[in-house]
């Protein structure tokens, strides 16, 4: 190597790397990163119970027609979805950063099919309807993020010991999996191996207990999932060399599956990971597993959940996967970022063909939120069929 | 993220977003690739922002980046890029410098992701060998052969490199 080359090489780098950043980076990443964290799908019916919620899925299933919405589209499914919360980060939006941005987030009654404000994020509602997970700080360095349960009649919050993850509610609302391991540790604690994996508790009891997963893949968002029957639990896993420190996920090598006593029940091959808590299909034969890490265009990749064999690859455009809207239907979450002024969800069929929009208009609540959970519309009062879908 | 959390990040981009921008587009050669790449490390790291901020949120975001870029081009598969500049033979005059760095730079965009990584970490970042092996995630050795190789490419990409240094010698 000359200095000469050296030179020119610098000089040719110079000339490549110049301009200037865009505007609003720090609020796109904020935008991304809980757009991504912040996906969840309530598993089935809140009004209703699980049994109640099942005999509709079954009905569902076994009429088949498609059912025709209010504006004349014809709909994929007989079941009929809500958008059951939206996340914090409206204003995020907005405005710059900084301490006057509100943190709230919008939940559904669903007697009375309207929304209503709650001082926290990440909200998660419950299955069944009675809770919700919630993740809030204190709004200082002193005090650790958390999450709790939100009782939703009485607004009181039990917040969990010693673990603040992702959290989600099994089928039958009786157990809570947050991902991540011990909150309060030091930066380097917090990257060792040991540390990696994910807690189980009783709702309860709120009782933690930790099951250590050190090749648990803790890129942006991935997550441990339920399975549909509530028995197991599914991680993503990666090529993580051990001791390593995890700067961002490393390529996800499988998913492995563990049965509520933390033990190892298998593991699937994969290269694509767990991002949503509604990955599998509702009959749990498929997985829909995506990379968050693509540059523009991501897919889903639809995997056999007993071989891990991918069956197909669902082409998305730049949207988000929210999660199944039946077996053969996906929903996805479209703009601001593509394009448009305003978010949409769509519902895709297997080839990534849209069956029907369902536009979350400027004014709507949550229009301009960054994460959503979507569950069952059963019970909602929705006669002219402006929530449901 | 709480609120002081959010202040402090946005101060941290927008301070450090000129000079990480950069390195972004040295990598990709294209603005929207390096938005996007940029974007997708400031996302990764507003997740693990508690803990980094009081380190070195900046080494964070350009491994994340790296690592990133890394994950991309293993998609591409090893592909060189075709431009729209073609490199033109540089004309013995005072212009020739400024010719070369053009051949030079639609080369580098040419040049296969691996390889302008490893060229980027080392001319752009001047980072000693140990480091690139540690930010990229492979060995020493495998950083030295590799940027063998990727000058050797280089060459064969921007031939006006040698005549170029041939020039200067003689002078």
């Amino acid at each position: 190597m000359t200095d000469q080359l050296e030179h020119d090489l610098r000089a040719a780098f110079d000339r490549i790397s110049a301009g200037e950043p865009p505007l609003g980076l720090a609020e796109g990443a904020l935008r991304r990163a809980r757009r991504t964290r912040s996906t969840r799908w309530g598993a089935v019916g809140v009004a209703a119970t699980g049994l109640a919620a099942a005999a509709v899925l079954t009905v569902g299933t076994l009429a088949g027609a498609p059912h025709t919405s209010a504006n004349g589209t014809n709909s994929a499914a007989a079941q009929p979805r809500v958008v059951t919360a939206y996340d914090c980060g409206f204003r995020v939006l907005a405005r710059p950063v900084g301490p006057a941005i509100p943190q709230f987030s919008l939940l559904l009654n669903h007697r009375s099919g309207q929304y209503r404000r709650v001082p926290y994020c990440d909200v998660a509602p419950s299955p069944d309807g009675s809770r919700a997970l919630v993740h809030d700080t204190d709004g200082s360095d002193a005090h650790l993020a958390q999450t709790g349960v939100l009782d939703l009649a009485t607004g009181r919050v039990r917040w969990i010991d010693g673990y603040n993850g992702a959290g989600a509610w099994s089928p039958d609302s009786r157990r809570i999996l947050l991902t991540g391991g011990p909150a309060g540790l030091s930066q380097q604690a917090s990257t060792e191996p040991r540390n990696n994996g994910f807690v189980l508790m009783d709702a309860a009891d709120l009782r933690p207990t930790f099951f250590p997963v050190p090749d648990a893949s803790n890129g942006l968002g991935a997550r441990g999932v339920w399975t549909p029957d509530g028995q197991a639990i599914a991680i993503s896993i990666c090529a993580c060399p051990s001791g390593a420190v995890h700067n961002g996920p490393w390529p996800v090598t499988g998913i492995r599956l563990y049965d509520l006593r933390g033990h190892q029940l298998r593991t699937l091959p994969a290269t694509a990971g767990l991002w949503s808590e509604a990955a599998f299909s509702p009959d749990g034969t498929a997985m829909a597993l995506t990379a968050e890490d693509s540059p523009r265009h991501p897919s889903v990749q639809i995997a056999d959940a007993r071989t891990g064999a991918v069956r197909q690859s669902v082409p998305l455009l730049d949207d988000q996967f929210i999660g199944w809207y039946d077996a053969d239907h996906l929903i996805v979450r479209s703009g601001p970022e593509r394009g448009s002024t305003t978010s949409a969800l769509r519902i895709v069929d297997l080839r990534g063909h849209i069956v029907r929009t369902v536009p979350l208009r400027p004014g709507d609540p949550g229009e301009q939120s960054v994460g959503l959970s979507v569950g069952s519309a059963a019970g909602v009062p929705d006669p002219s069929h402006t929530l449901t879908f | 993220m709480d609120a002081e959390a959010k202040r402090d990040f946005g101060a941290f981009v927008a301070t450090r977003s000129p000079a990480l921008f950069r390195t972004a587009m040295a990598l990709t050669g294209h603005r929207q690739q390096a938005e996007d790449l940029l974007q997708t490390a400031l996302a990764k790291s507003v997740r693990h922002w508690s803990r980094i901020r009081h380190g070195q949120p900046e080494a964070y975001v350009r491994t994340a980046m790296y690592r990133q870029y890394a994950t991309w081009w293993r998609r591409l598969r090893g592909r060189e890029f075709p431009t729209a500049e073609l490199p033109e033979i540089p004309l013995a005059d005072q212009t020739a410098g400024v010719d070369l760095t053009l051949a030079l730079a639609a080369a580098l965009r040419r040049l296969a992701p691996r390889y302008r990584a490893v060229l980027v970490l080392r001319y752009l970042e001047d980072l000693p060998t140990e480091q690139i092996a540690e930010i990229l995630g492979c060995s020493p050795a495998t950083v030295r052969s590799q940027t063998v190789r990727a000058l050797g490419r280089l060459r064969q990409l921007c031939p006006e490199l040698d005549t170029h240094a041939t020039q200067e010698t003689s002078q």
